[in-house]
């Protein structure tokens, strides 16, 4: 997140970190944005962000704190979603479930992600991933030899009549 | 090499064809050679010659092709698209899945859709879709419509469920145009399908012809690509409807003329083809021209191209003229007809560096030849115009010498009216003989002629549009002798995209257009009329297309005057008359509103939404391919970024736009940044929405 610091270092005022009180606000829209509309499954949710602010808050560096809450939400959806649909390590695949996710393919899912709701999501979402390639299934396609007529010849000459008028190019 | 048997059985087709061409230029050349030869053939007469046997070569060989057409569709039976339920049946059970692609550029992403679903709900309801998949192969640029295309493609891929047979994909570079982007979708997954459909961004193609031309490939295994030629149709001003008129019932001739001496050497149009993907694949790369552009470089129009290459490697190309179904839509008004011919013309042109290129077949060179006189011709009658004019002025300068010697009789100057007339009369019986052709063809053919309204309404419309056709024809020659003089002084001509909707031309903008036009045949006449009185009224036809150029060119662009035309039943053609099940259909999801996911709404900032809305930026950032990290690039982003916040989204171009969404880790990243930003990205959030 180094461009993130880089950006918005220019903008706080340097050494004076936002407390989360500052950034709760702004996650709370973040999260509206998500889909999160109940204010239950926001307040459970909130909460484990700033579990997750406050952790990070001791560490050396100083980032920006409204950078920092953010990173903590879209991380906290994408291990749900990791654990939820268990996808390991296909970075490919959980893109696929979050565009699926958030264009509504599991109606109530953000109950479940904030724990509220018991029913899995797997088959919905599985169900609904944006597949917008099939698997490769590729072929050799080489460059087919076009031999211009006279090409060849034609430069040769063009190059020998450049070198006669211009003998000292 | 392959030696079919058909072209052993049609071995005359093409000696016949060529004969007929040669012995007609031949005949008019000796009649305007017996016309000049008065008192010898100065140098001037010798180029009026040269001239006017390139281009009479160029008119006879489209007039027999028209004729040899004409007779053929008197014997033959009528267009094939109707299929009985057994044959549909068996082509099931034979073949695997074929590919419809449609490469795009910066198209209406609403058209482009609206024709897909029209092609895959008349395939629904043969039940045949599940043996075709949708290939959407994006080089859109403008961000806007990048993210709208996604958007439109994951509706559609949502309501047809799985398994998916709707794919979308956006070329981070659009290296070799149309051609680099086929070739992408063959390296990628061409070993996937057997055939690929190629279409046009306003192609339709019904489901039957669909399913034949699969048929035909299966029945053929040396068949390789087999054309089936678009009828244009869907523009309602008067420009486009005279078009469509004559696409429709002069090109049906044209098209089985052309099927007749081509044989199993035919030519790819571009699209409304299929193709038979691994040849394809073997043999079609196209190389890069040496030299630099408009001739080297990258191989602009390559459908010609590649016809050629698998020619050369034996495989057949042919030209499905009795195949209906197929559509395109055509350029609804003269400037953008112009514009289109500008972007052909470099293409074509750049052919004539192929046609003494090693190896190729002799009717792909007479292909590559006929492909760069389709725009040569212009300047070369511009040229035949002057030269005509010229001499006709020195001509007018001689006095007749009447008594010689001693002769007590005058001797008078032999006089060549009757030759120059014959010319002049072969000449345009050969431009204008098609069109009684084929009015000759709906007086014979009662199906065909109630297509077009009747004999009487397809006459008042033939006479209508042979009148637009002449005063058309010397603006066009003037726009085409402009292109071709810029492209030989090595200007580029770009790669626009093309504007296809209904839309009308502005005076400003006809003026721009014709105003040097009409400049030009003001000072031309003048001086002929004063100059050259005899020479004037020989060359009144062109000076009044000049002349009235810019009315023309408003009024033919007209949808009022089209619908009026319309009304009273001219230029009506077969899909006027009785609308194809497709065009219906096409109709209905245009005018059907599409609900985009994330709730997004058309005249949303699309781009802007891929930054800031979780939502739409999810969809997009899984579309996105995988990249290595480059710092470098990051850096420029952030630049990017700044920009955007400091002076808003109008101070960055199409192109910083594009870069901002499209590098998929990086997105994430500015995603995340704009959020952090003190100032909340303005968005309507779902919550909202609700």
């Amino acid at each position: 997140m180094d461009t993130g610091r880089a950006l918005l270092d220019a903008e706080l005022e340097p050494g004076i970190p936002l407390a989360w009180e500052q950034v709760e606000k702004r996650v709370s829209f973040y999260l509206q944005a998500l889909g999160v509309c109940d204010s239950v499954e926001q307040e459970r949710l909130l909460a484990r962000v700033r579990r997750g602010f406050e952790t990070r808050s001791h560490a050396r560096y100083v980032e920006n704190p409204l950078e920092r809450a953010l990173t903590i939400t879209e991380r906290l959806l994408d291990d749900w979603l990791a654990i939820e649909l268990e996808l390991g390590a296909d970075r490919r695949r959980l893109l696929a479930a979050r565009a699926a996710l958030l264009g509504g393919a599991a109606p109530g899912w953000t109950a479940r992600w904030a724990g509220i709701s018991e029913e899995s999501l797997i088959y919905k979402i599985m169900d609904n991933l944006p597949e917008s390639v099939p698997s490769g299934a590729p072929l050799v396609m080489e460059p087919a030899v076009i031999e211009l007529c006279c090409w060849q010849w034609g430069m040769r000459l063009i190059n020998k009549l450049r070198r006669w008028l211009h003998p000292t190019e | 090499m392959i030696v079919s048997e058909s072209r052993i059985r049609l071995g005359w087709h093409r000696p016949l064809y060529f004969a007929l061409v040669s012995l007609t230029t031949f005949a008019a050349m000796t009649l305007l050679h017996a016309a000049l030869q008065d008192g010898g053939i100065n140098l001037l007469e010798i180029l009026l010659l040269l001239l006017y046997a390139i281009l009479m070569l160029w008119i006879s060989a489209s007039f027999w092709t028209a004729a040899l057409g004409f007779i053929r569709l008197i014997f033959e039976r009528n267009q094939i698209i109707a299929h009985n339920n057994s044959e549909i049946l068996n082509f099931k059970e034979k073949i695997g899945k074929t590919a419809l692609v449609m490469p795009v550029y910066n198209e209406d992403p609403e058209r482009i859709f609206a024709g897909l679903r029209a092609i895959e709900h008349a395939l629904r309801e043969l039940n045949a879709q599940q043996h075709f998949e949708i290939f959407i192969l994006s080089d859109t640029r403008d961000p806007d419509t990048w993210i709208q295309e996604e958007l439109l493609w994951r509706q559609w891929a949502l309501e047809l469920g799985t398994p998916a047979r709707l794919f979308y994909r956006n070329r981070p570079l659009n290296t070799a145009r149309k051609s680099g982007n086929l070739a992408d979708f063959c390296r990628t997954w061409g070993g996937r399908y057997r055939y690929m459909i190629v279409l046009d961004a306003d192609s339709l193609m019904s489901g039957e012809s669909l399913i034949e031309m699969v048929r035909r490939m299966e029945a053929d295994p040396k068949l390789a690509l087999l054309q089936v030629p678009p009828v244009p149709v869907g523009h309602s001003s008067l420009f486009a409807r005279m078009l469509q008129f004559a696409g429709s019932l002069y090109g049906r001739m044209f098209t089985a003329g052309l099927a007749f001496w081509q044989l199993d050497q035919s030519n790819f149009w571009g699209h409304n083809a299929i193709i038979r993907v691994a040849p394809f694949a073997a043999h079609c790369g196209l190389p890069k021209l040496p030299g630099r552009e408009p001739f080297g470089g990258e191989i602009l129009s390559h459908d010609f191209v590649e016809a050629a290459l698998l020619a050369r490697a034996g495989w057949k190309v042919q030209l499905a003229f009795d195949l209906g179904g197929s559509y395109e839509e055509i350029p609804p008004t003269l400037i953008d007809y112009a514009k289109r011919d500008r972007r052909w013309c470099q293409g074509n042109l750049q052919h004539a560096r192929l046609i003494f290129a090693h190896g190729f077949q002799t009717i792909s060179r007479i292909h590559f030849a006929m492909g760069v006189m389709s725009y040569l011709a212009s300047p070369l009658w511009l040229l035949f115009l002057i030269v005509t004019g010229i001499s006709a002025y020195l001509h007018s300068l001689e006095r007749p010498v009447y008594f010689f010697g001693h002769n007590l009789f005058p001797v008078w100057p032999a006089s060549y009216v009757i030759e120059l007339s014959t010319v002049f009369w072969v000449t345009l019986i050969m431009l204008f003989l098609p069109k009684l052709l084929a009015l000759i063809l709906l007086t014979i053919k009662s199906d065909i002629r109630t297509g077009f309204g009747g004999l009487i309404r397809a006459t008042v419309s033939v006479l209508v549009e042979s009148l637009f056709s002449v005063l058309l024809a010397p603006v066009l020659m003037l726009f085409q002798s402009k292109f071709v003089g810029a492209i030989l002084m090595r200007r580029n001509v770009g790669w626009p995209p093309q504007q296809r909707g209904d839309h009308q031309t502005g005076f400003a903008e006809a003026l721009s257009a014709h105003g040097i036009q009409t400049i030009i045949a003001i000072i031309l006449g003048t001086l002929s009329y004063f100059y050259i009185a005899d020479f004037f009224w020989w060359f009144t036809p062109v000076l009044a297309g000049l002349i009235l150029s810019i009315p023309v060119s408003l009024l033919t662009s007209r949808i009022a005057f089209g619908r009026f035309t319309k009304r009273i039943g001219i230029f009506l053609t077969p899909e006027e008359i009785k609308q194809p099940r497709v065009l219906e259909l096409l109709r209905e999801y245009l005018a059907t509103k599409v609900l985009l996911p994330c709730k997004v709404e058309q005249q949303d900032a699309l781009w802007w939404r891929a930054l800031v809305d979780p939502c739409v930026h999810a969809l997009h950032t899984s579309l996105l391919p995988e990249e290595a990290a480059n710092r470098r690039r990051r850096h420029a982003l952030e630049g990017l970024l700044f920009q955007l916040q400091d002076e808003g989204a109008a101070s960055l171009c199409e192109t910083e736009k594009r870069a901002l969404i499209a590098h998929r880790d990086d997105l994430r990243v500015l995603h995340t940044l704009l959020w952090a930003a003190p100032q909340v990205p303005s968005l309507k959030t779902q919550c909202e929405s609700d």
